[in-house]
């Protein structure tokens, strides 16, 4: 009996230990701690968005069955996250140490904005009375995600601490060394925000749904508005923090023209323009640049910088294909009015009016609605149609062919950078991170990454045993990991060791270092009977000399 | 209570308030703009619920024609297609019925011009000459077309009212730009 209680005490501190650490324990690499994480936060973020819509009584009302199976599947999401943090708060080193760990998981703050936020619904099913009051404290769902947000506020301010105001807001918009996970959580929040008024912007052009929900809409408008200009303010003015950008005014101007910060304010400037100025003017067709909010996202995805790089570098020879084609639309156009306007002036009317032909043929777009009817006309097509096939595709060339340049230049410079990082021997923890955010932009999957990793590592064990077989290998410092696997170069590590040591006596005063290593305070007994060793074969190769 | 806004404000430069002050400036000033325009269009939405009055409105008065029912206001009855010409019976004009709709024994007497409370309940069209407009009722003719989309005509004031007449209901937005709210036959 007793041994029973015993082993089901230990199997259940065995498994409080592997749930803490498999989705709790923040320490550890590869568990599914940020998985669950998300996977929560999207749910508050769902449960948001489910809220708001409850109150649209054209969504609400037609789904009320969806909605609620919506909220009893969250809430039962929500309780077995409660359920589980209250099992593992033992294990959790935040109450660990309290007298009676549940307990001050308990009553700390989050957990009883997570209880608050779950209770209304249980009490609703196990009590008769009229609750729905109670429902409104799901809002504090949304608390919930102060749990993320919390702890990478704590770890910006401490990473910045000391630092000017100005170079915090910088630190926040901007990917910088101190800039953390509140620099992630403001990215992410932007990226969210983005899709968000994209999507309401395409919904708005559908009639059916504009009708009902124009009011929606436009209080969605004005929030991604307030939170647009605001990133645009807080940008411009930590501008100054890069150096690109230091002086006050001018750089503040040049950062302003570049194109991520024009992009921002065509995002923002249409609601300003539309409402101030709807009186004069019909400013109707701005909502449609409200679309360019669609750029923004370009400032977070490695791709599109790629692209940027690339266009920039290729520009003279993408300007050389530009000229050939602009010449050869050109010669098209007036070779097309020559030949059909005689046969068809309603069509081939002028020479403008032929370019939309040449370059609707050349593009092989080919809509129909214009074609030459006439013998030489058709001849004509025939052989720009050809050379618009091999024209056209060449600029398509150039920009996949340098891309793919652009990408091998940049797994190059990683592989360079893992080198050095190698040089030590050990990948460091921030190296590692550095890694995987540099393997992420170049979108390299994990088996790659490792396979990239290994072929360093090789390179770089190649290149420590080149050094140990040369003579001048005491300039080498190589790590214990390394040696412990290539007892061959330990030993050669070992003798230039010793080597060096007979070199330090050689040069040093032997009775100053025999005073020093005979008093037992300044070294161990090993060292002085090293000292001593090194000292008898100093004397004798004196005395030999 | 000193402290703590000595450790949020500390070590803040004039310029730092500055852009503070520009944000918050920039928050009302969005909040503001954004309110007048929320405020349109929840009026805007209130017209729309008007319409879908009217038009639901204008289907029973229909039924009621169907079924031979007595209805008012007289004026908005279509002339017959044969029955009633025959009789030598006059035709109502568009102006009278929409007057009787919403003048002060009308049906719809208490609707008003919600955008422009100074300006007139309908009008003939959206017009971006005539600022008055926006808010506004159009009532437009459906000439119905076998061989495509119907098309679209004015409700001049002196329209005659026939039966089988397809009439298509609108509201004038804020732009001047007409947002369909139903269709009805009388």
């Amino acid at each position: 009996m007793n041994l029973n209680t015993i082993s089901i005490a230990s199997l259940n501190l065995r498994l409080r230990k592997r749930l803490y650490d498999l989705f709790f324990n923040t320490h550890l690499k590869n568990n599914f701690h940020h998985q669950f994480e998300h996977f929560i936060t999207y749910m508050i973020v769902l449960n948001m968005a489910g809220l708001v819509l409850e109150h649209i009584p054209i969504i609400y009302e037609s789904r009320e069955h969806l909605f609620h199976l919506f909220d009893v599947i969250s809430l039962g999401i929500f309780t077995v996250e409660y359920v589980l943090r209250f099992y593992v708060a033992p294990e959790d080193s935040a109450f660990n140490s309290a007298k009676n760990p549940r307990f001050a998981f308990f009553k700390s703050p989050f957990a009883l904005i997570d209880l608050i936020s779950i209770l209304p619904f249980y009490l609703g099913a196990f009590f008769d009375a009229d609750l729905r009051v109670l429902r409104a404290l799901r809002l504090l769902r949304l608390f919930k995600l102060f749990r993320a947000l919390t702890p990478a506020v704590k770890d910006f301010r401490e990473q910045n601490r000391g630092k000017s105001f100005r170079y915090k807001i910088y630190a926040l918009v901007n990917e910088t060394p101190t800039s953390g996970q509140l620099h992630q959580i403001f990215d992410f929040f932007i990226v969210v925000w983005v899709i968000i008024s994209v999507l309401a912007v395409i919904l708005e052009s559908v009639h059916s749904i504009n009708y009902h929900l124009h009011s929606e809409f436009m209080i969605l408008d004005i929030l991604a508005v307030a939170i647009f200009s605001t990133e645009y303010l807080m940008r411009m003015y930590s501008c100054t923090e890069n150096p690109k950008y230091q002086a006050w005014l001018s750089g503040r101007l040049r950062n302003a023209a570049s194109p991520t910060s024009l992009i921002d304010l065509f995002a923002v400037l249409p609601f300003y323009l539309e409402t101030l100025l709807h009186h004069l003017f019909d400013l109707r067709f701005l909502r449609v640049f409200r679309l360019m909010r669609l750029l923004k996202l370009a400032r977070y995805s490695g791709a599109t910088q790629s692209l940027f790089i690339v266009i920039k570098r290729e520009w003279p020879v993408m300007k050389a294909s530009a000229f050939i084609m602009i010449l050869l639309v050109m010669l098209a156009a007036c070779l097309g009015y020559l030949f059909e306007h005689e046969a068809q002036p309603d069509k081939f009317e002028n020479i403008p009016q032929s370019i939309y032909w040449a370059v609707v043929t050349l593009a092989s777009v080919g809509y129909g609605d214009i074609s030459p009817i006439t013998p030489a006309g058709r001849a004509m097509t025939i052989v720009l149609a050809l050379l618009g096939i091999g024209i056209f595709a060449i600029p398509a060339a150039i920009l996949s062919s340098a891309l793919s340049d652009q990408l091998r230049i940049e797994r190059e410079k990683m592989m360079n950078e893992l080198y050095h990082m190698l040089e030590d021997g050990v990948i460091s923890a921030e190296e590692q991170e550095l890694i995987e955010a540099e393997a992420k932009r170049l979108h390299l999957s994990k088996s790659e990454l490792e396979r990239l990793l290994e072929k360093a590592k090789v390179q770089m064990g190649v290149d420590h045993a080149a050094a140990t077989s040369t003579a001048n290998v005491g300039s080498q410092e190589l790590d214990l990991k390394f040696l412990s696997t290539h007892p061959a170069v330990a030993a050669e590590q070992l003798k230039i060791t010793i080597s060096k040591l007979q070199q330090i006596m050689s040069v040093s005063s032997a009775d100053e270092l025999a005073n020093y290593f005979g008093d037992p305070n300044n070294a161990t007994p090993l060292q002085s009977a090293l000292f001593q060793i090194l000292l008898q074969n100093a004397e004798k190769q004196k005395g030999g000399s | 209570m000193k402290k703590n806004t000595q450790g949020i404000f500390g070590g803040m430069k004039f310029s730092d308030f500055v852009f503070l002050g520009v944000l918050i400036a920039n928050l009302m000033l969005v909040g503001y703009l954004g309110l007048d325009d929320y405020q349109r269009a929840t009026k805007l939405s209130q017209i729309q619920d008007n319409g879908e009055e009217i038009v639901s409105w204008f289907e029973d008065f229909s039924q009621k024609l169907e079924s031979k029912e007595e209805v008012t206001p007289a004026a908005c009855v279509p002339l017959g297609k044969e029955a009633d010409v025959t009789k030598g019976a006059k035709a109502n004009a568009w102006k009278s019925c929409a007057e009787s709709l919403f003048a002060g024994n009308g049906p719809f007497k208490a609707y008003t011009n919600l955008l422009m409370p100074k300006d007139p309940v309908y009008a003939q069209k959206c017009d971006k000459q005539n600022l008055g407009s926006s808010g506004a009722f159009i009532f437009e003719k459906l000439i119905i077309n076998p061989a495509g989309p119907p098309g679209v005509a004015p409700m001049g004031a002196g329209e005659l009212i026939v039966e089988d007449m397809n009439i298509r209901l609108s509201v004038c937005d804020t732009g001047y730009y007409l947002i369909k709210i139903g269709e009805f036959k009388l």
